[in-house]
């Protein structure tokens, strides 16, 4: 007996649903967790999703995946490229796998929830797949990271992360807590798949394994070109859900879904993006900036996906416009001259030709933040060390966690926001995190950054116990990933590894 | 006498650092305070004749450098921007 | 102006196996010609309606054009979506003459 195509069968499966008679739908469904935005059920149940899938593909395509990727590990396991590579790449390396692995997996959690709470059967259908690829996603990423633990211990920070309160980690997991793990269902799924999935993954997955790829780890590339095709199949659960609340008079909750989680993700990949690229890819493969994909990818052609589904573009487009060029420049200087706050070993990525590059990527950068570098660099050629290592710490905006930043050097801008509630001063480094914060102060207002809990006394007084309590021994201090060895341009002898492999 | 951190913005630096003065320091010593922690640091050390002042956040006018920190009515972690107001 | 005027001329008929698909300059232009399993030769623009992605690094299968990026597929002789439906490839119109393979683009 011939199977049916799944055109044939395709729509009955994903509309089959259960009229409960026992309880309510509203107790199957409440608020809290699901949230119909008074939208009637026979509304979502017209939920389409473009690109379909049944489970029988799913497992088929999925497992194609896995023995794509896995294979091509094993076939260059022995090629040790993690060993040979340079300091940047070891950098950028440590940095993705210990930030994402964790966060795709407790994403799990929030397309579980989906999966559950959702609306309608073609949701819930779809987002049971996200879920499946979401565990995926955790696991695919610690697993590769696995096999550099022998040569590195900072791998161990995969696993560890998520656990401490080191700085970053409450930046990136307060970000995600927001808009994925402390929403219903539905406005999960908005704020996930528009905000984060379908606005910056390209960035940090499809052009860093191009980036990659040049690099020749292709191990690495070949990983995360996997896991970007499961992305557009579970982000679009996003899309229609956003298109049915335009078309039943919710735009206005849509339109600020959107926006919140847009701007939180910004940040976010600002920093692990724009550090990534601008700063920690080898120049030599370097292409884009991280103004120029996100001069395409986000501005120009995700711009355009907002606008489509019947949306605006975010209302502050014009000062995400500036702050593609400014914050990750900002944010970097502090990155590498607090890098004992890191638990991998930061470089600067500021050589005489890497400067080159930043001038002509970003005019203007020499005179600016370039003017800060020089202090260092001078620092550095004379060998004072210890002047490159700041006494007080930076003052670390109220919503995204990171660097209260503004322009640095001979166009010297200051940049404030804040908010004072109870005689407690909750500053920001932009608009938008100001305005997220003051929908809802309730919400955010009882959360300290690293900064309060230095000055609350949270955290003692003595620089042990500051990185103690961000869960890193003395060993797990960042140094300079270069040991200094980069200010007039990088070491190309054989022995230049056994330079930097010492703190 | 008290411990009270300010947030501070010394011109040249790309941001604020958050520094501790105590509350009876004059708006000068917090401005020496300054220097000598992000001066040669982030930004380079000033000539030697140069007039630096402090002022709030937003405000057009400088703080009277003789201002105490106490009487001051800032409130923890006001924002400050220290700046050059005649060059040598 | 005359079709004849417009066609240009993109690579000959044996660059482009049957089964295969490749991607060609012409002019400032990029155009992807794909040779279905069976003989039929069209022309499209190279990159995915989805996210821009290059379609040459995607799969050619029993007519079937699968895009490398996320795996959105496509009738490789009609250009139209068969998942997701309702979006296309971009076509121009082709010929093959004199053992070439020749489309015409568009103004812009």
């Amino acid at each position: 007996m011939a199977l049916l195509k799944m055109e044939e069968w395709y729509d009955l499966a994903r509309e089959t649903n259960w009229t409960p008679s026992y309880v309510s739908q509203d107790e199957l469904y409440p608020a809290p967790m699901s949230n119909n935005f008074d939208i009637p059920l026979e509304k979502w149940e017209a939920f389409d999703e473009p690109y379909k899938s049944t489970y029988r593909d799913y497992v088929g395509a999925q497992r194609d995946k896995d023995v794509g990727a896995y294979s091509v590990k094993a076939a260059l396991a022995r090629a040790e490229f993690f060993k040979n590579a340079s300091p940047h790449w070891k950098a950028l390396l440590a940095l993705h796998f210990s930030a994402v692995c964790w966060a795709e997996f407790h994403s799990a959690s929030a397309f579980a929830r989906m999966t559950r709470f959702c609306q309608s059967p073609g949701m819930r259908n779809m987002a049971t797949f996200g879920t499946l690829d979401e565990i995926r996603h955790g696991q695919i990423q610690i697993y590769f990271a696995y096999e550099f633990l022998k040569h590195d211990s900072v791998f161990d920070w995969c696993h560890k992360s998520s656990k401490t309160e080191n700085w970053i980690i409450i930046s990136l997991r307060h970000a995600l807590d927001d808009i994925a793990h402390t929403r219903d269902a539905t406005s999960a799924a908005i704020m996930l798949n528009m905000g984060l999935e379908l606005a910056f993954t390209n960035l940090q997955f499809v052009a860093l394994s191009a980036d990659a790829a040049k690099c020749g780890d292709h191990s690495f590339a070949t990983m995360l070109q996997s896991i970007q095709t499961d992305e557009a199949r579970h982000a679009q659960i996003g899309e229609p859900i956003v298109r049915i609340m335009v078309e039943n008079g919710k735009k206005k909750e849509a339109q600020q879904l959107v926006e919140i989680s847009f701007w939180r993700m910004w940040k976010q990949f600002s920093a692990l993006s724009g550090i990534g690229m601008d700063y920690y890819t080898p120049l030599e493969h370097r292409e884009n900036s991280l103004k120029d994909f996100m001069e395409e990818w986000v501005i120009g052609q995700f711009g355009r996906t907002v606008e489509a589904l019947g949306l605006d573009l975010p209302w502050y487009w014009d000062i995400l416009k500036k702050d593609i060029c400014s914050f990750h420049h900002a944010n970097q200087i502090g990155v590498y001259a607090y890098r004992a706050t890191e638990w991998w070993r930061p470089i600067a990525g500021t050589s005489p030709a890497e400067r080159e590059w930043l001038e002509e990527k970003y005019p203007g950068w020499n005179e600016t933040y370039g003017k800060c570098w020089d202090v260092i660099s001078e620092n550095i050629r004379n060998g004072d060390y210890e002047k490159t290592v700041p006494a007080p710490p930076p003052l670390i905006c109220n919503m995204c966690g990171l660097e209260v930043v503004g322009t640095a050097g001979n166009e010297w801008n200051a940049v404030n926001h804040h908010v004072d509630i109870d005689d407690r001063r909750y500053h920001f480094c932009s608009e938008p995190c100001k305005w997220i914060f003051e929908i809802e102060p309730e919400r955010y207002k009882g959360h300290k950054s690293i900064i309060d809990r230095v000055f609350d006394g949270t955290i003692g007084p003595e620089p042990d116990d500051f990185y103690n309590y961000m869960g890193q021994s003395e060993s797990e201090r960042g140094t300079d990933g270069y040991n200094y060895r980069w200010v007039d341009g990088y070491d190309e002898d054989e022995d230049a590894e056994k330079k930097y492999a010492t703190g | 006498m008290a411990d009270f951190p300010l947030a501070i913005n010394l011109q040249g630096d790309y941001g604020y650092k958050v520094i501790v003065v105590d509350d009876q320091n004059t708006i000068e010593e917090v401005i020496n305070t300054c220097v000598d922690q992000i001066a040669g640091v982030f930004v380079a050390p000033f000539p030697e004749k140069t007039v630096l002042r402090a002022r709030i956040h937003g405000a057009d006018e400088p703080l009277d450098n003789k201002l105490k920190v106490l009487d001051a009515n800032f409130i923890q972690m006001e924002a400050l921007q220290v700046y050059v107001e005649q060059a040598q | 102006m005359s079709d004849q005027e417009n066609y240009q001329k993109v690579c000959e008929v044996d660059d482009v196996w049957e089964g295969e698909m490749d991607v060609f300059d012409v002019g400032e232009s990029e155009v992807l010609i794909v040779h279905s399993p069976g003989g039929e030769i069209r022309a499209y623009s190279p990159i995915c309606p989805h996210q821009d992605h290059p379609l040459v690094e995607g799969e050619l299968e029993n007519c079937v054009l699968t895009c490398s990026a996320h795996l959105w597929q496509f009738d490789a002789i009609s250009g139209k979506g068969i998942n997701p439906t309702g979006t296309s490839l971009t076509s121009y119109p082709s010929k093959v003459e004199d053992d070439c393979i020749w489309v015409v683009l568009p103004e812009s």
